[in-house]
């Protein structure tokens, strides 16, 4: 039997995995599932689950890792309308403990291991919601985005869609899955009845690159910094004759940089993809289709199928069509999260999101292209994962000093204090606590912090002043 | 300075770590500090420091301090 957790639920990729039949879905080493096997299962674990007590409708969490088992437990969740807390493996154990207390998630799924009961109980959740994903990186944020089914389902075949995914692609775990973007590409490659191949293996190893041609793998995706280091490896000189394309998402790349790997893919056959999303919008929202390459260079492009982008005047909120007038980007379609959760009685919320407002300034070209200005809120991309300065701030503020403030640009974080001897614990706190790697972050002191009429620190000022040093 | 120290100062540098925990075992994904983001910044010092530019084969190999020495001795640095 597969429950219909949501009343006008229409199935999705998870409950499609049997149709797929004999087909591989997924490499692990030695390892090849198909996708019956994979379905078998699936129903197993069901199976277990409903005598463990692991009940519809109530939270558990789990660590997504690229392991089939950890695949098994999110599939199922899926079919069994179990929702999850999808948590990093990475950050510190107390802060994982911490989100699970705090939202009420009564057991923990990890790979290979049966699921362990936490001490709080399941929070009863609305019948619609799926996933509940951070918003930010290492911090282990408070605020996690809530996904419903519809919402996963209809982004993983948007992008199916777009990519025009085959069922003989072979995709490859470049990306951490209990991040958006790495699982957005596993949830495409399923909707599709396409193969992955789960490895931990970073981009930078000799295994890595093992994996991708010894499967043959047809595409690969990475954020800008997967970029950096696809350029120091001279990807243009590496033998990979399997590879149809390659997506990018995750934050701005340089437009240098897209005009080299747009270069790079045309001289290989390969079509370079690059794309625009967020977490609240499960997570892709826009993509540029290769052929406007390069004249496009530096838009976002368009919607996904069956979403629409609008910008909004920042002060009258009315939409925009007018071309290079900057307003507040909008985002209209079916993978708009349900709301942010904080706390249990969130997640039983019956409202939806129609439209989100994605807090960066863009403008229409005139090809009809959407490019992105600049940011109206404070938001900073490093490596990928998100930070917002102003939540960073307060919580520096209240372990050092009320005398500080947080800037930065691209991936440069900018923190500025007020005396001297707190810079020894503030790197170390940086680099140890929220790991940030001491190249990516500077620390000024300022004993007065310039601050303008408002008496806000003056961002601006000091992001400049960090440029020149 | 010796190339080796230059090597271990490099690592120390990349890694953000103590010097004195630079050691030949010392191996790529085995601590913490030595992750991607780190072993990008380390190929771009090790190229800096002794102004080479490395293969890509050479990149996925540097698995370890030790190899590294191995794979820099290619580029005609020695290590003694």
């Amino acid at each position: 039997m597969r429950p219909s957790p949501q009343p006008n639920y229409t199935a999705g990729f998870a409950d499609k995995i049997f149709q797929h039949g004999e087909k591989i879905a997924l490499i692990f080493g030695d390892e090849k599932i198909s996708y019956a096997q994979l379905d078998d299962r699936i129903q197993n674990r069901k199976s277990t689950w409903e005598q463990l007590g692991l009940v519809s409708n109530h939270l558990a969490a789990i660590h997504i890792t690229p392991h089939p088992d950890a695949i098994i437990s999110y599939l199922a969740a899926l079919q069994a309308g179990i929702p999850l807390l999808v948590l990093d493996p990475g950050i510190p154990d107390e802060t994982q403990l911490s989100l699970i207390e705090q939202l009420g998630a009564g057991w923990l799924l990890r790979a290979d291991q049966s699921p362990k009961k936490m001490k709080v109980a399941s929070t009863s959740c609305r019948d619609d919601l799926a996933l509940l994903l951070s918003t930010s990186g290492s911090s282990g944020s408070p605020k996690s985005v809530m996904l419903s089914y519809q919402n996963i389902y209809s982004n993983a075949e948007s992008i199916a869609e777009y990519l025009q995914i085959q069922s003989t692609d072979v995709a490859i775990t470049s990306l951490p899955l209990h991040y958006c973007y790495g699982l957005s590409v596993v949830n495409s490659q399923l909707q599709t009845g396409a193969a992955i191949v789960l490895t931990e293996e970073p981009l930078m190893s000799k295994n890595f690159w093992n994996e991708v041609k010894a499967h043959e793998v047809t595409s690969l995706s990475g954020v800008p910094f997967h970029y950096q280091m696809l350029k120091r490896l001279r990807l243009e000189s590496m033998d990979l004759p399997s590879i149809r394309y390659l997506t990018q998402a995750g934050g701005r790349l340089p437009d240098d940089d897209i005009l080299r790997f747009e270069e790079l893919c045309q001289d290989k056959g390969w079509s370079f993809y690059v794309m625009y999303g967020q977490t609240e919008a499960s997570p892709r929202i826009a993509y540029l289709p290769p052929e406007a390459l390069p004249q496009a260079v530096g838009c976002i492009g368009k919607a996904i199928p069956g979403g629409r982008l609008i910008i909004r005047d920042l002060e009258t909120r009315s939409v925009i069509n007018t071309v290079e007038e900057t307003g507040e980007l909008c985002y209209l379609g079916p993978n708009v999260m349900l709301g942010y959760a904080q706390k249990p009685a969130d997640l039983q919320s019956n409202t939806f999101l129609n439209e989100l407002a994605t807090g960066d300034l863009a403008e229409w070209t005139v090809e009809g292209w959407v490019r992105i200005t600049g940011r109206s809120s404070r938001l900073l991309k490093i490596q990928g994962k998100r930070w917002q300065l102003d939540q960073l701030e307060f919580r520096l503020k209240k372990i050092f000093s009320d005398l500080l403030a947080v800037t930065g640009r691209d991936d440069q974080l900018v923190v500025v204090l007020a005396a001297d001897e707190q810079q020894e614990a503030m790197h170390t706190y940086l680099h140890r606590e929220l790991s940030i790697h001491p190249t990516l972050f500077r620390i000024l002191i300022h004993q007065e912090l310039p601050c303008l009429s408002t008496g806000k620190p003056n961002y601006q000022l000091l992001i400049e002043e960090a440029e020149k040093r | 300075m010796t190339n080796t120290e230059k090597l271990q100062q490099t690592f120390a540098t990349a890694l953000a770590i103590d010097i004195n925990r630079i050691t030949d075992e010392l191996a790529y994904n085995s601590i913490k500090e030595w992750d991607s983001t780190a072993h990008m910044i380390l190929v771009a010092e090790l190229e800096a420091t002794f102004d080479i530019l490395l293969d890509t084969d050479d990149i996925i190999d540097m698995s370890s301090v030790a190899e590294s020495k191995r794979i820099l001795a290619k580029y005609d640095l020695r290590f003694d």
